[in-house]
């Protein structure tokens, strides 16, 4: 089976090398043949992706040890799912993953389009299918996920301890999808500067796919955050770590990306911005691959190291620089059709923006690249910690999130000093209110008292969209009103989908900022009986508590809890030694509420049976993953075919009659 | 075993993707023939002014344009669409 997985990798390769070049050759050509053979090239190699993966999916089940990959990522006790999710696991496999995406979406890419952007899918059917070859040729021949061993091994090494976990089923595949799900769009902007089509065209083609890329994307950043916090034991959710970053980085230029993609399509305007705007993004989707897979700045995250990591930095150089060139002999081509009319309007908003989330992007990735960049100085490397990055973030974060407050307020084109007055007036109001409870309540903190009006002020403004939208359709529509908020909603998917998702950031950045803001710890080492105090808590170590399984021993500390000097409960943090790769993870004590965590860590056990003990109060964590589901319902809301669009054609021939009368008339 | 289905697959594969090649035609009306450029540039300005036209009309509703305004911008882009319909069936007659 392996020798069959490695020869369908490599006749796939050719195949994609071939498909590339066919495609291009006939677009410019005019030759449908070619164009149906590289067609069916592209079929052809997603066959073969598939087969391949399959072949490796079946010797992760059937535990073959003879072949490397195996027997470094898997052993007899793992459980099934977790040996599956080893196709991810290493760099071989999650380069395979990888390359069976791109053919997957190549594929929809040309069922999506049978019948029309006719003249631009061949030039970005080229583009995919040339970074397809490059990934597949990284497989066959650096890469092997069949490499075969010099003697089957009776069991494997088995699965990092840290990995053994259920996020390591999702977090990677969705990661994964966002990150690759963004070719399309770099696809269809690469085939526009190609062909010569530079109007919107290429956007119509790409929006939904952006959108799917970017839900992926954020999703698996919240999924990985979440994991994070449950397994690593160190109180928090995000360590501004290189490979953190790294998929933070293309989120930010796709969020910018979405948002001035409406400008170009309502007025013309932003065409340079939004062609930078994904190069830059693709860019850093694979610069965010080889951080994670190639090991080029260290991590704690990162799980390879070698020459795929420069291999996918020349890629990214090359794709850099090739685009540039494309955009630079199109440049006059993308002039704009207007101008910005006003400083207060959404265009203007969309363009404040586009340049405060490149600004964070800089600033964040100068930040993870630091270390290396300044490695051959005489000083030694320079590196920052997580003061850098929340000190420089969290100011364009909030000026990211007050942004997103005025958009609703303001109109297309200008909006009139009166009717913003009048928009704004329920919002604007409800800020210092909020400013003025926090401060009643005791909060003197100059950034809490900032951020939470501002969030207030945006969920004011949303909240505010929702409701005269609802009062438009019962007043002009007769809804009642169980009916008119889901209506409007699906009525407009794109827009109020979009409403939807900033709800959602703001619950996110409550989360975040509260937790920032307002986490508490003690530590401490006890002996049975003794106590310790963190925030309104105080926990009592009761013993220790052994027990085994399979695979594992594990040391619990038993520990009640009482609450404001009420009983309340018990705690068991752990210690879990993996015997076999004579590992030990912390195991997370975590009691979880809307209010706060009680988040407590076994850190040490002693001969002498006492314990030491670190405890944590981290308030509103979970308005982090309720505020990412929102989001994420709203991306979705978004993304859902528009009825619209779909009836635009029948309406539109109605119209068309009526107002070629009227024109004759 | 191995060595035959990979022989199987080449060749398979090979056939599937020469195949047209070989016998020429079986492309033919795939890639846009020429003109198709206008009208396919017509055709998506043509949606996008009637999307331009209903978002105005929801915009207006929302109470977000006054009644002149909603009547000046709704003017312009009707006789965007008109002059673009009337493109449209020049080059379709």
């Amino acid at each position: 089976m392996a020798d069959i997985g490695y020869v369908a990798l490599s006749i796939a390769f050719v195949l994609a090398a071939y498909a590339a070049v066919a495609a291009l050759i006939a677009v410019r050509s005019g030759q449908g043949d070619l164009w149906l053979s590289a067609r069916n090239a592209v079929w052809a190699a997603l066959a073969l992706t598939s087969v391949a993966s399959a072949a490796l999916l079946y010797s992760l089940a059937t535990r073959d040890f003879s072949l490397r990959y195996v027997a470094e990522y898997t052993s007899r006790d793992l459980s099934m799912p977790l040996t599956l999710s080893a196709w991810w696991a290493g760099q071989a496999g999650s380069l395979l993953f990888w390359s069976w995406l791109l053919a997957v979406f190549a594929g929809v890419v040309l069922i999506q389009n049978r019948r029309q952007n006719r003249e631009l899918t061949p030039y970005a059917v080229a583009v995919i299918m040339a970074i397809l070859a490059f990934f597949l040729g990284i497989v066959v021949f650096s890469a092997n996920p069949f490499e075969k061993l010099p003697s089957t091994l009776a069991d494997g090494l088995g699965l990092s301890p840290l990995l053994q976990n259920r996020g390591m089923l999702y977090h990677p595949p969705t990661l994964y999808l966002g990150y690759v799900g963004f070719v399309v769009p770099y696809a269809y902007a690469m085939a526009a500067l190609m062909s010569g089509r530079v109007g919107n065209e290429w956007l119509r083609a790409s929006r939904r796919w952006t959108l799917f890329a970017w839900l992926f994307l954020g999703a698996g950043n919240l999924l990985g955050a979440q994991w994070a916090y449950t397994v690593l034991g160190w109180g928090g959710f995000w360590g501004w770590d290189p490979v953190e970053n790294a998929g933070l980085l293309p989120w930010l230029t796709g969020t910018a990306f979405l948002h001035s993609m409406m400008v170009q399509q309502r007025w013309g305007m932003f065409k340079v911005w939004n062609v930078a705007l994904i190069t830059a993004t693709f860019s850093l989707c694979l610069f965010g691959t080889a951080v994670t897979r190639g090991g080029i700045l260290s991590s704690v995250h990162a799980f390879s190291a070698g020459p795929l990591g420069w291999a996918l930095i020349g890629l990214m150089t090359a794709l850099l620089l090739a685009s540039l060139a494309l955009l630079w002999k199109r440049l006059p081509e993308l002039r704009s059709e207007h101008e910005l009319d006003s400083l207060i309007s959404r265009e203007s908003n969309f363009n404040f923006n586009n340049l405060i989330l490149v600004a964070a992007t800089v600033a964040i990735l100068w930040g993870t690249v630091l270390p290396r960049v300044t490695d051959a100085l005489p000083g030694g490397s320079i590196t920052v910690d997580a003061s850098f990055y929340n000190r420089v973030a969290g100011p364009l974060f909030l000026a990211i999130i007050v942004l997103m407050g005025l958009c609703p307020l303001i109109g297309w084109r200008r909006v009139s000093r009166e009717r913003l007055a009048r928009n704004a007036l329920l919002p604007v109001a409800v800020a210092p209110i909020v400013a003025a409870l926090l401060f009643w309540q005791g909060v003197r903190s100059p950034p809490a008292l900032l951020a939470f009006p501002a969030m207030a002020f945006v969920a004011a403004a949303s909240l505010q969209e929702f409701y005269r939208g609802v009062r438009a359709r019962v007043r002009g529509h007769g809804d009642g009103l169980l009916w008119a908020l889901p209506r409007l909603v699906w009525s407009n998917k794109p827009r109020y989908g979009g409403q939807v998702v900033h709800l959602g950031i703001i619950l996110v950045a409550m989360g975040v900022a509260s937790y920032f803001m307002y986490s508490t710890s003690a530590g401490g080492v006890l002996a049975p009986g003794e106590s310790l105090a963190v925030g309104r808590y105080e926990l009592t170590f009761g013993g220790l508590e052994q027990r085994s399984t399979e695979t594992r021993d594990i040391v619990a500390a038993n520990l009640t809890v009482t609450r404001d000097g009420e009983p309340d409960g018990a705690i068991a943090p752990e210690e879990v030694l993996f015997r076999a790769q004579r590992s030990v993870t912390a195991g997370v004590g975590l009691r979880s509420g809307l209010r706060e965590d009680l988040y407590v860590v076994l850190d040490s056990v002693g001969e002498d049976g006492r314990v030491g003990i670190r405890a944590f109060v981290n308030p509103m964590v979970n308005w982090i993953w309720i505020g990412g589901v929102v989001m994420l319902a709203g991306a979705a809301i978004a993304f859902w075919p528009d009825r619209r669009e779909r009836l635009l054609a029948v309406h539109l021939t109605e119209t068309e009659r009526r107002a070629l009368e009227v024109s004759r008339a | 075993m191995a060595a035959f289905v990979a022989l199987l697959m080449t060749a398979v594969v090979f056939g599937v993707v020469g195949y047209p090649l070989l016998r020429p035609g079986r492309g033919r009306g795939d890639l846009p023939p020429a003109g198709q450029r206008e009208i396919d540039a017509l055709l998506l300005r043509r949606d996008e002014a009637y999307a331009a036209i209903e978002e105005l009309e929801s915009e207006f509703h929302l109470g977000n344009l006054s009644q002149r305004e909603y009547d000046e911008l709704n003017a312009r882009y009707r006789r965007c669409a008109e002059d673009i319909l009337r493109e449209l069936e020049a080059i379709q007659l």
